[in-house]
């Protein structure tokens, strides 16, 4: 606990409960077998601007991490340091306690599987091709889809409930379908890890609901960014909570998602409830802000609340 | 075939493999239907037993022997390989630069061609015999490769940036190389332009027994290691970093890829002249034909065949003279490119 805030300038690690300090341990040591990814004194540069300075995660084997933030906080790049697409320019990232810049493209590949939303523009797959091209990184190079291929591929169709979805293009899906696709494609990578860049965007209510409960039904360690505050509560186990590009709190979501918090980095005004459901927090927001500036909108609103909780940055 | 057949399994595979069968049969029987046609019709029997002879090691004389065995097969073998090699080129290059209108003349490849071929008609015009029939094909394939390689060092690293750059320092180059050779004819007698034209719209007519090698090696062999990469390359489609995420070294499977189609092309260009849309339609028809597939051997087939059967088609349809292959095939390409438009509008 200490060791971890003397690192990083943060004042919200109120990981309070023996699981934090023994993930935080697990950070340290690197030992605890238990913490599938671990994140320390991550930063990443783009040019002069530090997009992401002093980040440091641990989240614990079969957990789903949410990572939240405004637009610009630097999820999309902590994301893409965590899939290796951006190289760190500082700091290290483990999984299962191995530096993940040890291993080749194809082992990583192997380890972590990636939903992104970047479905090029003539894609002219079936659902079915999709989803076979998560055995990439299995398949040597010449080497046939085998029984035992196609039986994974039909089985992750059926996980995410596209079966009769097989054969028709990827392209005449609907969101929700199509989100599900590639998620099928994840599950046919078999990864030990799921990253997902806003798999809820675009989608109803319904089938966020259903995108978020299916990831949590697979068993396996997911991190997700998300912008949806009261699904992330609802459903992650932690949450990770980014301003320009700082990690400013982090652990369960009644420790991240106060009121205080949410006025700070996002700016609004909300009242905090539990929900009547599973008691995490639940949000309201509250309206009407477009009188005033937004330059001072924060200082205006948000003073009190920022005294009050001693969050200095 | 390797990401093919899969769930819906049984009624694609089946597809596919009988796909596969009458390509086969039709490969088979194609060089014997080819070669008996022609400004000297043959029979079909006449042909066979003619070749089984040659097979079995006799050797029949004869004018209709030589025309067969010395003409016709070389032609024959040389427009398969072409259309083999084209067709493979255009189903890769469309796919990892995921541009549909990709096609293997995209990146400066025949203009680059057609320049060193201008050089040569120019300069050894008049010499004729031995020293043109080599410096022809030498030129073009200098001239196309020298285009491919300025493209690939404007076409830089950045991921984000590597397809834009790729197409647009093509098409920079084409033009470049174009213009160059058109100052070249402006300057050079009618002779050589209409020597140009003609090489340009590409013909097989310079078939010959000796030179089938260097296009079938090349050809056979880059073809072996794009068939090799097809499930790296097929996941391209899917965008760059989701590529990425699947364990591909996105930028350099691209390079290697554009390298190899270049190379096909180059050297098909160098021995039958610039042969358009080929390369464009084939995978194209094949992608209509079986959806949701990436048959690569399967395209890169049915463009040879096709290919086999445009050289027929120049053969014959004039009498005394032949049509440059080029005008034919651009004649069905587009066409069958009318056709499809009508048919999605229908949709």
């Amino acid at each position: 606990m200490n060791a971890r805030t003397d690192q990083a300038p943060l004042p919200a690690h109120n990981l309070g409960d023996g699981k934090g300090d023994r993930l935080s341990d697990g950070l340290y040591n690197g030992l605890d077998a238990k913490v599938a990814l671990s994140v320390r004194d991550l930063g990443w540069r783009c040019g002069d601007r530090a997009i992401l300075s002093q980040v440091n995660l641990a989240l614990p084997e079969g957990k789903m991490l949410g990572i939240i933030g405004p637009n610009g906080a630097g999820k999309s790049s902590l994301l893409r340091c965590l899939y290796r697409f951006l190289t760190p320019s500082s700091g290290e990232i483990q999984l299962f306690g191995q530096p993940i810049a040890s291993l080749s493209a194809r082992a990583f590949a192997r380890e972590v599987a990636v939903v992104l939303q970047d479905t090029p523009q003539h894609f002219d797959m079936t659902t079915a091709q999709l989803v076979a091209l998560g055995l990439t990184p299995h398949k040597a190079a010449f080497s046939m889809t085998t029984k035992a291929d196609r039986l994974a591929v039909s089985q992750a169709l059926k996980t995410v409930g596209l079966k009769d979805r097989a054969s028709q293009t990827y392209a005449s899906l609907s969101g929700g379908e199509k989100q599900r696709a590639l998620i099928a494609r994840a599950i046919v990578q078999q990864p030990k890890l799921l990253i997902l860049d806003e798999p809820t965007n675009h989608l109803d209510i319904r089938y966020q609901i259903q995108i978020l409960e299916l990831l949590k039904a697979l068993g396996i360690t997911v991190v997700i960014s998300i912008h949806d505050l009261n699904l992330a509560s609802a459903l992650c186990d932690q949450l990770l909570l980014l301003d320009q590009g700082h990690a400013v709190a982090q652990g369960s979501p009644k420790q991240v998602l106060s009121e205080a918090q949410i006025a700070r980095v996002f700016g609004v005004c909300c009242q905090v409830a539990p929900h009547p459901q599973h008691g995490n927090p639940q949000i309201n927001y509250f309206y009407g802000y477009h009188n005033s500036q937004p330059s001072t909108r924060r200082d205006d609103e948000t003073s009190e609340i920022r005294e009050e909780t001693h969050v200095e940055r | 075939m390797l990401s093919a057949s899969l769930s819906q399994g049984g009624r694609y595979g089946a597809l596919q493999q009988l796909a596969f069968v009458c390509l086969g049969l039709l490969t088979l029987a194609t060089p014997v239907l080819a070669v008996s046609f022609g400004a000297a019709q043959i029979g079909v029997a006449e042909v066979l037993e003619l070749l089984l002879a040659k097979l079995s090691g006799a050797d029949p004389g004869g004018v209709t022997a030589r025309i067969i065995i010395e003409l016709r097969l070389p032609r024959i073998l040389l427009a398969f390989i072409a259309g083999f090699g084209l067709a493979l080129a255009g189903a890769v290059l469309q796919t990892v630069t995921r541009n549909p209108l990709a096609d293997p003349y995209l990146f400066g490849i025949s203009s680059g061609a057609s320049l060193g071929a201008v050089v040569v008609i120019t300069l050894l015009g008049g010499v004729g015999g031995a020293l043109a029939s080599v410096g022809l094909p030498l030129g073009a394939f200098i001239g196309a490769s020298l285009a491919v390689l300025m493209v690939l060092a404007l076409c830089g690293r950045d991921l984000n940036t590597q397809i834009e750059r790729m197409l647009l320092s093509g098409v920079a180059i084409s033009f470049l190389f174009g213009a160059l050779a058109s100052l070249m004819l402006y300057f050079s007698g009618p002779q050589s332009a209409a020597s140009v034209l003609f090489w340009s719209l590409g013909s097989f007519a310079k078939a010959s027994w000796s030179m089938l090698s260097l296009p079938w090696l090349l050809v056979l062999s880059a073809s072996v290691v794009l068939m090799l990469l097809k499930r790296q390359i097929l996941a391209i489609q899917a965008g760059d970093e989701t590529a990425h995420t699947l364990g591909i070294r996105v930028q350099r499977l691209r390079l290697i890829s554009l390298l190899l189609c270049s190379l096909i092309t180059a050297v098909l260009v160098a021995n039958c002249g610039g042969i358009g849309f080929v390369g464009l339609m084939v995978p194209h028809m094949v992608r209509l034909l079986l959806p949701g597939r990436f048959a690569l051997l399967l395209t890169a087939l049915v463009g040879g065949l096709f290919m086999i059967w445009v050289d027929v088609l120049a053969r014959c349809l004039l009498s005394y003279q032949e049509l440059p292959v080029g005008i034919i095939t651009a004649v069905i390409g587009s066409l069958f490119f009318l056709f499809i438009l009508g048919g999605k509008r229908r949709r």
